[in-house]
């Protein structure tokens, strides 16, 4: 078939996914998300930071998700992503959320002041009956402003309950508690939320994104670089985008060479080190201890809820009835850095004698 | 149609028309006139056409028969007469490629051949030269684009669509179970008793209370009322005009949902609104409504507390309201304790309401709730919705929830089982709702505590437990916070307004209401996480070495400067007694300067101007023993250094007349330092700046910053 062009590499994806093309897995949380949606529950995305929350409130507005979750066409997904914009104020963030709302839907409305403005936003909407959703990424950025008032979320709660139109957040915090510690939204505000947790992806959608993108661009990784990807990245897609990245410019390059596989893991480590020391900062003690231990055969109550913690996490996986830590590299660095660390009893002992 | 024979003539004639005439595939005419009758010719025959390959012609007759008859082409071989020196054969093969993607041939079903073929065409885009030829490709690549879209939506599922949403409160008859008791007590309060006027409908977050509003709004109580619903989060934050004016829009949009009136004999909302605009507002509609009366339903009636300092009458001026206008009803809906308001200055107003708890589901509302949604989905082994009930008591927050994960855990099943309830729980327990989170952060560090205590102590055989064993077992786990038998029967009436707790009718003796919340705690909270995280939180908050060092460098400084100045004004005595006095009046007025606020206020001069403060090692106000214990270890400290204060001060009171001043004041810096040093020690015996007398009587000092810090 003639000469083969350098073909450009499908995994250069770091930051959210914006393209339908680009997006994979996620099937059951996006079930799970217009799900709850279609019953106007307000949803909280909680996750490890680079999990995938900001791509997966992108997502809610791809034509195929939302025609295969049988999306109706009224619903109209207004993404407001707060790190973009300065807020000074009350009026500031309404303003903007108006303005969003309004090239969303077409709606243009002039209240006595920006809350009444929202109102009248939602009025004109229910009368067109268009049904309103609302994605706040990086919602972390509003609730350290000190510029909105406690109030604010009241009257946002009061807002929602009435007109009926959801909240989807995003935070960079990886848990509930974390975003609430500095509370002054008030639980009024939280309380009509329900947690959606996004962890890292299941092995047949780590598989999909390892092997499809290659494959659209006509390059095959067979089962042994899915093994050494799923080796080295486990299940987190950040991981796996970057771990085929260099799979695959090694694969431009023609035949494998011996120390292939060592150069691989050289630039894999190189590209993830900060990302795999902050998977490591957010373990708690006992965590860490348990994976001291690993393999740990007890099935101590203590044991099994650290053990599914991190399975959940994606720090375990589970693979062929086996359950191993997700990346041998990930392994070998837990091992390296401090492995005298106490665990939380220990220390809860000591302090109180 | 024509036989193999007439194929091969026709084949040749073709060939030898080829080479009398060049002809490009932008001669459009030309080329039309040329194939088009082949086309004609060949499209019948039943199998592709047995002509050779390797002349220009018959590669267009075969290229034209596949192209009529896509789904037997092999695309493979099309792509490989994209590569052909003949323009004409190269058109031909990408007007047959794109009638097999038209026709759905099996090749286009795998991804792979997809973007193999994707290559491909991009490649001979970039290598063709004729336009047409290349406009051709453009399409070509395009329609290919959509296959590889669609090749990946074929492989989404279509999930089924979960019908249990524990979101926001309940619109609509469809979703709402249970809750005719509430209805039937509103009903029965406002149309058979005599004069009640108002209902406060209260009980935890996440029960009910909007919904069955929002039923109430939607007419559950019929005809004879007209409701008016009024969200006060809505207002919050705003002045009292804007409460007021928020209130009469709300009920003119209610009234106008139902009759039309004659708005422009009412006061102007718009212009001014206060109290003296809301009654005549209020009559004006009443007057109009025949044999219904009005309904207000205020919502998180907690808010109006907030205009207390603006309006301090504003309870008044409403149940004044309430008295003179016989059709006028209110319902206060709110979570907030009662007894917190009523110091408000609203005991005026639900003094004389009647107050109604809204709570649980009772069983059979809640067995409704969990089997009904998804009767025509899949059904419950038996047993298995009581034991949902075991976890959640019938709260229709967590009832919900729980069906939730159940729903999605059975997948396309047609069983619920005891299993799928086991793996929802776990699901809940590592993923917990924001409410029972914020509901746990929301309690006191007392409540937390004998949370913690009487969800370790429950048993299948013994679930309730009394204020003594768990007195008990606080004792016995040595928990951050020190509770009296009284202070724990006070703390578990107050878990009992949040519902999570019960007691034995007519015992002391309490339990969880809900497992799940039980099993939450026992997994998240235990007492030996709370002293942890407390004895963490206040470690963090120890004073520096520095400020700590400072503050006992001022007290001293006090005690040296004021012993000094006593001790020059009694020099001149020779008595005795006098000279004991010498040396005691400075002792005694350390000892009462530092011992007085130590056992009164718990912090010496020193400290406080430095705003630091003593506090217990694991919880807050450390007991009056404690730091009675603590100012006699700092007596101990003073003793020791008087024999040095002592000497400091004869040898100053000889020196002060001599020509040594500079030497008695050098010997004062050197006390000085010394008791410093005694300082410093202490401190580095002691852990994180927690000084050894600090450890020993297990308290802290730690930094409190003021307002202006």
């Amino acid at each position: 078939m003639g000469s083969q062009r350098v073909r450009q590499n499908p995994y250069t994806t770091r930051i959210p996914i914006a393209n339908e093309d680009e997006f994979y897995g996620r099937a059951k949380i996006m079930a799970d998300i217009f799900t709850r949606l279609k019953g106007s529950q307000c949803i909280s995305l909680i996750g490890e930071r680079r999990i995938g929350k900001s791509s997966i409130l992108n997502a809610l507005n791809f034509d195929e998700l939302r025609e295969i979750n049988d999306v109706a066409p009224e619903y109209r997904f207004v993404l407001v992503d707060l790190q973009y914009i300065n807020i000074r104020s009350e009026e500031d963030l309404l303003a903007y959320l108006v303005g969003e709302i309004s090239d969303a839907t077409g709606i243009s409305v002039w209240g006595e002041s920006h809350r009444h403005s929202l109102e009248l936003i939602a009025i004109q909407a229910q009368r067109q009956e268009l049904r309103l959703v609302i994605m706040l990424d990086e919602f972390d950025y509003l609730l350290h402003n000190d510029q909105i008032p406690p109030q604010f979320y009241a009257f946002l709660r009061a807002w929602i309950t009435r007109f009926r139109v959801p909240f989807v957040t995003a935070s960079r915090e990886g848990n509930f508690e974390k975003i609430t510690e500095t509370d002054d939204t008030g639980s009024a505000f939280w309380n009509i939320f329900g947690n959606v947790y996004v962890g890292p992806f299941e092995e047949d959608e780590a598989i999909q994104l390892i092997q499809e993108p290659a494959d659209r661009d006509g390059v095959e990784f067979d089962d042994e670089d899915v093994e050494l990807v799923l080796d080295l990245a486990g299940f987190f897609p950040i991981f796996i985008q970057i771990a085929c990245y260099h799979l695959f410019e090694h694969k431009q390059k023609g035949p494998q060479s011996e120390e292939f596989k060592e150069h691989l893991k050289r630039a894999f480590t190189v590209d993830t080190v900060s990302h795999f020391r902050y998977l490591k900062n957010r373990l708690t003690d006992l965590e860490i201890e348990y994976l001291n231990n690993f393999p740990v055969e007890s099935n101590a109550r203590e044991d099994r809820y650290t053990r599914e913690g991190l399975l959940q996490k994606g720090i375990l996986i589970r693979r062929q009835n086996e359950t191993r830590i997700f990346s041998s590299l990930m392994k070998s660095f837990l091992f390296r850095e401090d492995s005298s660390r106490r665990s939380l009893i220990q220390s809860v002992k000591s302090l109180l004698e | 149609m024509i036989d193999s024979r007439t194929t091969t003539e026709l084949c040749d004639e073709l060939d030898r028309k080829l080479q009398q005439q060049d002809i490009q595939p932008e001669d459009v005419g030309a080329r039309e006139q040329l194939l088009r009758p082949v086309e004609v010719s060949v499209a019948d025959l039943p199998s592709a056409p047995d002509v050779r390959r390797d002349t220009t012609a018959g590669c267009l007759i075969v290229l034209l028969w596949y192209k009529n008859h896509p789904t037997a082409a092999d695309p493979e071989s099309l792509f490989a007469e994209l590569y052909h020196k003949s323009p004409l054969v190269r058109l031909t093969a990408a007007n047959a490629i794109s009638a097999t993607v038209k026709s759905s041939h099996f090749y286009w079903s795998e991804t792979r051949s997809i973007h193999d073929a994707r290559q491909v065409l991009l490649n001979r885009r970039d290598a063709e030269t004729s336009p047409i030829i290349g406009y051709q490709l453009d399409k070509l690549i395009e329609e290919v684009g959509k296959l590889r879209r669609t090749s990946k939506k074929k492989r989404r599922p279509k999930p089924r669509m979960n019908p249990y949403v524990a979101g926001l409160p309940v619109h609509g008859r469809g979703r709402f179970f249970g809750r005719d008791d509430i209805l039937e007590q509103i009903e029965e309060s406002f149309v058979r008793r005599e004069g009640q006027k108002s209902i406060v409908l209260y009980g935890a977050r996440r029960t009910g209370k909007t919904s069955v509003l929002l039923q109430i709004k939607d007419g559950a109580l019929g005809k004879g009322f007209l409701p008016v619903y009024l969200d006060m989060q809505a207002t919050a934050g705003t002045d009292l005009q804007s409460f007021l004016r928020i209130l009469l829009r709300n009920t003119k949009a209610a009234v106008s949902e139902h009759f039309e009136l004659a708005w422009d004999k009412l006061p102007d909302i718009q212009e001014r609104t206060d109290f003296g605009i809301l009654q005549p507002f209020l009559q004006g509609i009443i007057a109009e409504l025949e044999d219904q009366a009005l309904l207000l339903m205020i919502d998180e009636y907690e808010v109006l507390q907030r205009y207390r300092t603006e309006a301090p009458d504003l309870a008044r001026q409403f149940q004044s309201l309430l008295e003179q206008e016989t059709k006028l009803y209110v319902i206060f809906a709110g979570s907030q304790k009662l007894e917190s308001l009523r110091q408000t200055g609203f005991s005026v107003l639900l003094d004389n309401a009647r107050y109604i708890k809204i709570s649980f589901l009772k069983t059979d509302e809640a067995l409704k709730l969990i089997r009904e949604p998804v009767e025509d989905a899949f059904t419950y082994d038996e047993g298995v919705p009581e034991q949902i009930l075991e976890y959640t008591n019938g709260h229709p927050f967590y009832t919900q929830l729980l069906c939730q994960l159940i729903y999605d855990n059975v997948g396309s099943g047609k069983t619920a089982t005891s299993e799928h309830l086991d793996a929802a729980v776990d699901q809940f327990l590592s993923n917990p709702s924001p409410h029972l989170i914020l509901t746990w952060n929301a309690i006191s560090k007392e409540q937390k505590v004998v949370a913690a205590a009487l969800a370790e102590l429950y048993s299948k055989e013994e679930p309730f437990q009394g204020t003594n064993e768990i007195g008990s077992r606080l004792h016995s786990d040595d928990n951050p916070v020190k509770l009296t038998v009284s202070e724990i029967q006070k703390t578990l009436t107050d878990l009992r307004t949040i519902d999570w707790i019960e007691q034995k009718p007519g015992m002391k003796a309490y339990r969880y209401t809900m497992e799940l919340v039980r099993r939450w705690v026992i997994d998240n909270h235990s007492i030996l996480d709370l002293a942890q995280g407390l004895h963490e939180k206040l470690i963090s908050r120890v004073a520096s070495f520095g400020r700590q060092t400072a503050a006992s460098a001022i007290d001293f400084g006090i005690c040296l400067v004021i012993g000094l100045l006593a001790a020059t004004m009694l020099k001149a005595s020779d008595s005795s007694i006098e000279t004991l006095w010498l040396y005691l009046t400075p002792l005694i007025f350390s000892y009462v300067y530092l011992l007085v606020p130590l056992l009164t206020s718990g912090s010496t001069l020193g400290q406080r101007l430095l705003s630091l403060s003593l506090i217990g090692a694991t919880a807050g106000k450390p007991s009056q023993s404690r730091r009675a214990l603590y100012a006699l270890l700092v007596l101990v400290r003073l003793t020791l250094v008087i024999p040095v204060f002592r000497l400091a001060g004869e040898i100053v009171i000889t020196l002060a007349d001599a020509p040594f001043l500079a030497l008695a004041w050098l010997l004062t810096l050197v006390v000085l330092a010394m008791w410093l040093c005694l300082d410093i020690l202490m401190l580095l015996f002691g852990k994180k700046h927690q000084g050894l007398y600090e450890k020993l009587t297990r308290l802290l000092v730690v930094h409190v910053p003021n307002e202006a810090e």
